[in-house]
């Protein structure tokens, strides 16, 4: 229970490493403290609120704002991810159109139909850039529905 | 009366209680809310850590107090100890002097208006 408390508050800090480590070894202290006085750890976590409020505590004393900062990510993450989708997107259909085009007379070019087959590289980065532009606008999305929601949160 | 009102009043004034305590001699964490709790719980409020130690947090970042680590033979592990920096002493002393104007300012106001009343 004390160590799950104790994760949770490291997880969900946002400040400087060394600042989150010395919260975490002060709540190592409060709860042995608290149990040298015989008190249980259920008391303990009940006089020192929610893990989000001791968060929210904690983070306002070094002044940050522990909720804008994280929305402010996902705002920057849905950004950078609408930008690859739009790169993507730009390459494939660059790929695709010049995969249609084969030159005539090129090796493997055939006007009828053959049983050859056109193993062009073409296909292979046309698929893929489709395929990152497809996940990179999902990212986008959730990145910026993250952020909407962190923002009415609060 | 509602609690919001207690909640401003306490705002300001734990920051200098603490510092006050601490600067009277060494004190650990879980000292210094006892010490609020067996003098001021009833005015202030029962105190907490999860008030306090962010007061304990910010009076550090600000050069006002300082900690040593102790240690703790019961648990292992070890304990700060918290005391007052040279800067801490003279903002102390001047908090002081401050607190002392703002209520007797306070006081005369609510004085007078007693008077009329």
């Amino acid at each position: 229970m004390k160590d799950k408390y104790i994760s949770r508050v490291r997880r969900k800090l946002s400040l400087p490493r060394a600042v989150k480590a010395e919260v975490v070894s002060d709540l190592e202290e409060i709860f042995a403290m608290a149990c040298e006085r015989g008190e249980s750890e259920v008391a303990t976590i009940s006089r020192l609120g929610t893990p989000e409020e001791y968060v929210k505590a904690t983070e306002a004393a070094f002044g940050v704002d522990g909720a804008r900062l994280r929305r402010k990510r996902f705002a920057v993450a849905a950004v950078v991810f609408a930008f690859i989708a739009v790169a993507a997107s730009a390459c494939a259909i660059a790929t695709g159109v010049s995969v249609e085009r084969i030159p005539e007379g090129a090796i493997g070019y055939a006007e009828t139909m053959t049983d050859i087959e056109v193993e062009g590289a073409g296909f292979g980065v046309y698929a893929a850039a489709l395929g990152a532009g497809a996940v990179a606008i999902c990212a986008a999305i959730a990145c910026g529905v993250a952020a909407k929601v962190t923002s009415e949160k609060r | 009366m509602d609690g919001n009102y207690i909640r401003q009043f306490k705002k300001g004034s734990l920051e200098l209680i603490l510092l006050a305590l601490i600067g009277q001699k060494e004190r650990y964490g879980y000292e210094l809310i006892n010490e609020l709790n067996s003098k001021g719980a009833e005015v202030l409020g029962y105190a907490r850590e999860g008030t306090v130690y962010p007061i304990l947090y910010r009076l550090e970042a600000g050069g006002l107090i300082e900690h040593r680590l102790v240690p703790a033979p019961a648990n292992g592990g070890n304990r700060k100890s918290y005391s007052i920096t040279p800067e801490g002493a003279i903002t102390l002393k001047e908090l002081k002097k401050l607190w002392r104007a703002y209520s007797d300012c306070v006081d005369l106001f609510i004085g007078e208006t007693e008077d009329e009343g």
